[in-house]
């Protein structure tokens, strides 16, 4: 595959390669000099850090505020992330069945919206229907909605990719043995989708996770999530703290996510030995006498 | 500037594959030569091979004796028909045609004299304006033939280039192609595993199998004369039996004499059943017998468990072939038998 | 003659297998819910805008700070858009075209980049930018300047960040239809003797183009509204409209208009969004 597009390039591969490699110490470097700051011995953020020690590290999982603010992120983006998984992969599905084209189309765009969705104008107005039903204010319930919408179009996109990638005669076929639309899309549908369900949900739980702008308005006094309490302390003191959780923060995501493929992976090789142990078995001679 | 083709001792690894194991063969300026063979055979690693976009572990390509194999693919003047057409779907059919001399930055005027010109000479005149997807398969098929031969080439490359079309359209190209290749009289070297358009269109053959080319010869010396057992069935069907001393044993299938007798099913007549008349004969029990329109395919079972099939003319007397009946075929004819002797029951490599 | 109540069949047949009510049950859900989670907080919105009278949409443009908000915004958007469609073309480029080791660390900067919060990358974008922060450390150490650095909350300085949060979105689009190039196209150029240049401009950039403008689109968008690494990078002197709306929620304590430009911020981008939707199909490319 990518010896032919290598060919192509000619003489101007090598510039290209270079210019990515350097684009790719933009998305690196960042990244890594904060993690670098997390473990000073010092007091203070300063690169390059004082000494080695993992002591802030210490403080942050033993301080019950940001523990705090962990866990309360934790269970809200899990729950946004579950209202956003059940809606998007029903709205994947069910985007297969509309029978005109427009329409499809125009829901296509509207699943997709929030992305384009500027989060502050949206939390805004989360925070006026807060202020408007009167029952709400103090509660999580705009938050949690909220960041369902958010995490929304990346369930769907992913699933609808994977939708794309199923034989689009599986379902006429069940259907013609007696299969009613429950049953279709609970024996064939949905297990053939769930690798591209769980990346979605994986995807979607890290960004809202990540959420702060819709905390900002919406998180009743008192309470705050962690993005929130790391988006404060960097306006206030700028404590090691705050580099320590954002790096356990960051190992964390990138764990939750690398399992899948990682897991796949394993599975495929593990599969993979099994035919090959099995292909060892001769072949049954060919028919003698006419051949074809 | 028709030109003389040479591969030798060509050996390709791609992965962990051997794919091409010594691989020789000569072509004639002029001449319609096809690899045929099943997948895996290696004959599309040698096509890319002589048209550059493989590169060898070791062997020389020539061009008129000199050698190719480290010449990159653009300055190698090949023509090549790709089995999808790689048509270019923004650009004309003219500019899709006149692109290689747009490659090598002649003018518009004379890019479009050719783009005419070749279009005539594949039959599609007028159609310079017109948009690849506007156009049936097998119209693609004609612009790609007369976009790769638009630079005036020095080898015409086809990659399995009946593939994308229906039988029908399939039969015509063959003629087609092969008359446009005489007229232009260019090297053609083609890939299949059709065997019917290999024996169509070809002056010689040369058949493949797992990285070896094991026979060239005319598509006829092929079929009457195969090097082995894989060849004579590959190439239409054949009854292979054993033989020992010029006899046809009829023993078990497995069992081996000293030779493979090669009967072709249109060769065997029905004879009476106590004919002994010709050393080539053998008797079995009716198990099938219909009628396919132009012939009567026949198959029996012999006592030792062998099928013979038969191809018998439509006015052959087919009243007694009941099923179920006995009943004798014999090769009347010696000459169109043909023995393989079992010490080359599978044929060397060859070069030719 | 067709039997009372029977239906007569449309002119366009129901996908293979599907039932009526299925629709119904799949996609109801997800669309009611958009109409509360959405409609719901854009008629906040516009109530709150109106609160004190229409004069609200008037008055923002008095704010000082919204009309040159608005004009940074869109500057960045737009410089940040060009930006990445051209360097995230080159990145897709490169993992499809280097060599096996090389494009593993692409990919891995990539998802790296995805999979972290903007947040902490903003983080790192800050510590780098500081006046004696990671850059200043740099230059001193090989020599070049002793003098802090001005980078942190300029203008200039929240474009790199920008770039670098923005550049995944622009390249997987083209890295995927990179990955379904028409091979056979490619060979037929090189064959027929076309150079980098042209095989690019005939074969390469027209199946590409696609995906690079709903890259682009993806990215101008989220810019618009972008809100954390403009605030932590730019500082007060330099606010995005979400900065200037912030300002007026929580410190001019002027939510009416901060509503009211809330309303152009998504009318603006929402009316960009459709208009290349339309054009450019992009909401197809990720769907």
């Amino acid at each position: 595959m990518s010896s032919t597009v290598a060919r192509s390039l000619g003489w101007y591969r090598l510039p290209i390669i270079v210019i990515a490699a350097l684009a790719s110490l933009l998305l690196i470097v960042p990244f890594l000099i904060l993690v670098s700051t997390s473990w000073t011995s010092g007091s203070f953020i300063l690169f390059p850090p004082e000494g080695f020690s993992l002591k802030w590290y210490g403080e942050v999982l033993s301080d019950r505020r940001w523990m705090g603010s962990f866990g309360l992120s934790l269970w809200t983006s899990l729950l946004s992330t579950l209202i956003a998984t059940v809606l998007g992969v029903s709205g994947a599905i069910g985007l297969t069945r509309v029978r005109s084209k427009v329409a499809a189309r125009w829901i296509r765009t509207l699943f997709i919206v929030p992305i384009a969705l500027p989060p502050i104008a949206y939390a805004v107005g989360l925070y006026g229907v807060n202020m408007d039903l009167g029952f709400l204010r103090g509660t999580l319930v705009t938050l949690i909605i909220g960041q369902s919408l958010i995490a929304l179009p990346y369930v769907f996109v992913i699933v609808s990719g994977g939708i794309a990638r199923i034989d689009p005669a599986l379902r006429p076929a069940a259907s013609t043995m007696g299969a009613r639309w429950p049953l279709i899309l609970r024996t064939i549908e949905l297990p053939a989708l769930l690798p591209y369900i769980l990346s979605g949900t994986l995807f979607a739980f890290v960004v809202v996770f990540d959420e702060v702008v819709l905390a900002v308005f919406l998180m009743p006094p008192g309470m705050q999530t962690l993005p929130l309490r790391m988006l404060n302390a960097s306006q206030e003191a700028f404590s090691p703290e705050l580099t320590s959780a954002s790096t356990l923060v960051s190992i964390l995501a990138i764990l939750v996510l690398t399992i899948l493929p990682i897991s796949n992976a394993v599975r495929r090789a593990r599969q993979q030995r099994r035919i090959d142990a099995g292909a060892k078995s001769p072949v049954a001679a060919p028919l003698e006498g006419v051949t074809e | 500037m028709t030109i003389a083709l040479s591969v030798s001792d060509i050996h390709v690894t791609l992965g962990h594959n051997h794919v091409l194991k010594g691989v020789a063969l000569d072509v004639r300026p002029g001449e319609f030569v096809t690899l045929l063979g099943a997948s895996g055979s290696g004959k599309s690693t040698l096509l890319n091979v002589v048209a550059g976009l493989q590169s060898v572990d070791s062997g020389h390509v020539l061009f008129d004796g000199v050698n190719v194999e480290k010449r990159a693919p653009q300055k190698r003047n090949v023509g090549v028909v790709f089995q999808s057409y790689a048509l270019f779907p923004h650009m004309t059919i003219g500019e899709n045609v006149s692109f290689p001399l747009l490659a090598a930055r002649r003018p518009a005027k004379e890019r479009r004299a050719v783009a005419d010109e070749m279009l005539s000479l594949v039959q599609l005149p007028g159609m310079a304006d017109r948009s690849p997807a506007s156009l049936s398969g097998g119209q693609r098929q004609r612009v790609a033939l007369a976009r790769a031969l638009a630079a005036n080439p020095g080898i015409l490359l086809l990659d399995e280039p009946m593939a994308a079309l229906d039988k029908q359209l399939r039969e015509q190209m063959q003629v087609e192609i092969t008359r446009i290749q005489r007229k232009v009289g260019i090297t053609t070297v083609s890939v299949t595993h059709d065997q019917t358009e290999a024996l169509t269109m070809s002056d010689r053959v040369a058949i493949m199998r797992d990285g070896f080319i094991v026979q060239v010869d005319t598509p006829e010396a092929l079929y009457r004369r195969p090097a082995d057992e894989y060849i004579a069935g590959f190439l239409g069907e054949a009854n292979l039996l054993p033989t020992i001393g010029g006899m046809i044993l009829d023993t078990q299938p497995g069992a081996t004499g000293d030779g493979v007798a090669v009967l072709r099913p249109e060769d065997l007549e029905v004879v009476s059943a106590d004919s002994t008349a010709s050393a080539w004969s053998i008797e079995g029990r009716v198990r099938l017998l219909s009628f396919q329109g132009s012939r009567f395919r026949l198959e029996l079972l012999t006592d030792a468990g062998r099928r013979i099939v038969c191809s018998l003319p439509p006015a052959a007397d087919v009243a007694a072939l009941v099923v179920g009946s006995r009943a004798r075929v014999a090769c009347r004819n010696p000459d169109r038998v043909h023995v393989i002797s079992t010490g080359a029951l599978v044929a060397e490599p060859v070069a030719a | 003659m067709a039997l009372p109540g029977t239906r007569r069949s449309t002119a366009q047949a129901r996908p293979l297998g599907a039932s009526p009510s299925e629709s119904r049950w799949l996609l109801w859900p997800p669309l009611i819910f958009f109409v509360l989670a959405l409609g719901l907080p854009m008629i906040a919105l516009v109530m709150q805008s109106f609160e004190e009278g229409a004069g609200s949409y008037v008055q923002i443009w008095t704010v000082p700070a919204f009309v040159s908000s608005m004009i940074r915004t869109v500057v960045l958007a737009l410089v940040v858009m060009l930006i990445t469609m051209v360097l995230g073309s080159a990145y897709a480029l490169a993992i499809v075209a280097s060599p096996g080791w090389l494009r593993l660390t692409l990919i891995a900067a990539l998802l790296l980049s995805l999979w972290t919060s903007i947040m902490v990358r903003s983080f790192g974008w800050m510590l780098l930018e500081l006046p004696k922060g990671a850059i200043y450390w740099f230059l001193s150490t090989i020599g070049l300047s002793d003098e802090p650095v001005e980078l942190y909350q300029t203008t200039i300085g929240m474009y790199p960040a920008m770039i670098a949060v923005m550049l995944p979105f622009a390249v997987l689009p083209v890295m995927t239809s990179l990955q379904s190039i028409d091979k056979e196209q490619l060979n037929a150029a090189t064959i027929f003797g076309a150079g980098p240049l042209l095989t690019f401009r005939t074969v390469t950039w027209p199946q590409i183009v696609p995906s690079v403008i709903s890259g682009g689109v993806l990215v101008f968008v989220m810019s618009l509204g972008f809100y954390v690494t403009p605030l932590l990078l730019g500082g007060p002197g330099n606010m995005t409209i979400s900065g200037v709306i912030n300002a007026q929620m929580n410190q001019a304590n002027r939510p009416e208009l901060g509503a009211a430009m809330s309303i152009l911020l998504v009318g603006g981008t929402m009316l960009v969004y459709l208009i290349a939707d339309r054009l450019f199909k992009v909401s197809e490319k990720w769907g």
